[in-house]
């Protein structure tokens, strides 16, 4: 009988070779469930002190190394503050991927933050070759793969929004 | 029908090329992945490479066919090679404001232009071939095509280097004047004390004015500079953080006193890292000269109190996160303080005091009016 494991689990231990062992993130109440699975499959924590240096961070590893970078953010706020390094990596060629943590509340990944506000991805969409709310538990893996994979080849950045129940929802491994 | 349409142009650049009488490559950003063909294709031609800004290091400027960057605070060189050039050929570049002169350094030549993605071939400047498709295999086909190989030395090599157009500083006139350290001095001094492997992240600050004009980089140090397209203040700090991580190499970062202020919080994580050989050095000269100088450079007046104040003590600031620190007055002590801060186990700031009134390169030359009563102190 095959194993379950969380989809953000499945969807790290995929990825987990292909990008820099450094991942930048501001811990918040949205995106824990994206950390905790970095730090599981073997990647490496760097807290920053605003999501504004934890992206530009991410870019200075991405354009050092030539591999894209994670770079884990709560929804709606934390995005906002790593716009000015996703236009960055957009017209410079970075392979950046971006990770936001979303509520679960009703209506989250359409309504993004739960306030009635625009999705984070409606925003991120003009710099981003990918911006796309995640709502599914078992597309998730795939979503992540294809992420780092569009990042690498096509040198720019992607964003991921992944609700919290969809991170820690159960699918197979 | 894209395939052949491809090689057609290829083929119509391999023409014009061999007839040229001295051409010339222009490498920007979207170029790194075809250098060594670039190198090869160099060779061939005996053309010059120059790099735009921001693809400044992407290219050995040691290197015998190195003509340096250009254009944005183009050193004479660089510019006397692009005025005697008559045809050019742009790689990975959008041919963007910096990349060209203001639209203005290509005209009367050939414009031949290859980019990766149909938004990369410039509109503003005529270009008489553009090609689009991988670089590299672009590059190595045109390199196939070139059946004519020039004999003799160079054509770049009789270039004289004597300032084309626009006044440039002179070291004289900067320390007769000085209130601080002078801009050209402080960028050798910083060229002095770099490793021969290390990187430099330098922030959109007039001090990236001074890098490109002054700063001749080594093959194995490479500069991070993002003036062109995205022009994002503050960003050198974060980003020169992620690649010290990265590289493991001796890394500066330059920023200017406003662009450390718009994300300074990242010291902090420096210091909680304790990351040894890395080094911001603030160029600190009272404001935004760099903004100062482009608006100015539009023919408008800029009060003072608009990009002029009195600049913090970045050396206490640095403290207060958990840094080393120190401030610099002189050339000589900045030389030294950056070549042992550049091996210390620990992150250090330098907040080095620059002249705010020294003048800076490429912007002379574009100024349309300039009101000598609103500049800064």
């Amino acid at each position: 009988m095959q194993a379950c494991r969380s989809a953000i689990d499945v969807a790290m231990a995929r990825v987990a070779h292909q990008v820099n062992r450094v991942v930048t993130t501001v811990p918040g109440g949205y995106d824990m469930a994206l950390l905790f699975a970095a730090s599981r499959a073997g990647l490496s924590l760097l807290v920053s002190r605003s999501e504004h240096g934890a992206a530009l961070i991410g870019l200075g590893l991405a354009w050092e190394t030539g591999r894209p970078s994670l770079v884990i953010v709560i929804t709606s706020p934390g995005v906002y503050g790593a716009l000015q390094a996703l236009h960055a990596a957009s017209v410079n060629r970075v392979p950046l991927v971006l990770l936001s943590g979303e509520t679960s509340l009703p209506g989250s990944v359409q309504c993004g933050d739960g306030l009635d506000g625009p999705s984070a991805t409606r925003v991120t969409s003009p710099l981003c070759a990918w911006s796309a709310d995640v709502s599914r538990a078992e597309s998730l893996p795939g979503a992540l793969s294809r992420a780092v994979r569009m990042a690498s080849e096509m040198e720019r950045p992607i964003h991921l929004n992944v609700p919290v129940h969809v991170a820690g929802a159960e699918v197979l491994a | 029908v894209r395939r052949r349409r491809w090689n057609r142009d290829v083929m119509e650049a391999a023409r014009i090329l061999e007839g040229a009488a001295a051409p010339a490559i222009l490498v920007g950003p979207g170029a790194r992945r075809a250098m060594d063909l670039i190198a090869g294709l160099a060779r061939r031609l005996k053309a010059p490479v120059l790099t735009t800004p921001d693809a400044k290091s992407m290219f050995d400027e040691a290197h015998p066919h190195s003509a340096g960057v250009f254009s944005f605070a183009a050193p004479a060189r660089a510019r006397a090679v692009v005025a005697a050039s008559d045809v050019i050929l742009a790689i990975g570049t959008n041919l963007g404001e910096f990349a060209s002169g203001g639209g203005k350094a290509f005209e009367n030549k050939t414009v031949l232009h290859f980019g990766e993605d149909p938004g990369d071939i410039s509109i503003g400047i005529p270009v008489t071939v553009a090609v689009v498709g991988d670089l590299a295999a672009t590059v190595r086909t045109l390199f196939r095509a070139i059946a004519r190989i020039p004999s003799g030395e160079p054509w770049f090599a009789r270039v004289d280097a004597a300032p084309a157009h626009g006044a440039q500083p002179s070291a004289g006139s900067e320390i007769a004047r000085s209130t601080g350290i002078s801009p050209g001095e402080a960028v050798r001094a910083i060229t002095d004390a770099l490793p021969s492997k290390a990187r430099l992240a330098c922030d959109v600050t007039s001090a990236a004015l001074h890098v490109l004009h002054n700063m001749t980089l080594g093959p194995d140090q490479r500069l991070w500079l993002q003036i062109e397209k995205s022009a994002c203040m503050g960003s050198a700090l974060g980003t020169g953080l992620g690649i010290r991580l990265a590289s493991d190499l001796a890394t500066v970062v330059l920023i200017g006193d406003w662009g450390l202020m718009m994300g300074q919080s990242e010291l902090h994580t420096a210091a909680s890292l304790g990351i040894g050989r890395f080094v911001v050095v603030v160029w600190s000269n009272a404001g935004g000269a760099l903004i100062r100088t482009g608006v100015r450079a539009q023919g408008l007046d800029v009060p003072s109190e608009t990009h002029t104040w009195t600049a913090p003590r970045f050396a206490w600031v640095a403290r207060g996160y958990g840094l080393r620190s120190l401030t610099i007055r002189s050339t000589r002590a900045l030389r030294r303080s950056l070549a042992v801060a550049l091996r210390a186990p620990f992150p250090v700031l330098i907040d080095a005091i620059i002249d705010p009134d020294a003048p800076i390169p490429g912007a002379e030359a574009r100024y349309v009016h300039l009101d000598t009563s609103t500049r800064s102190r």
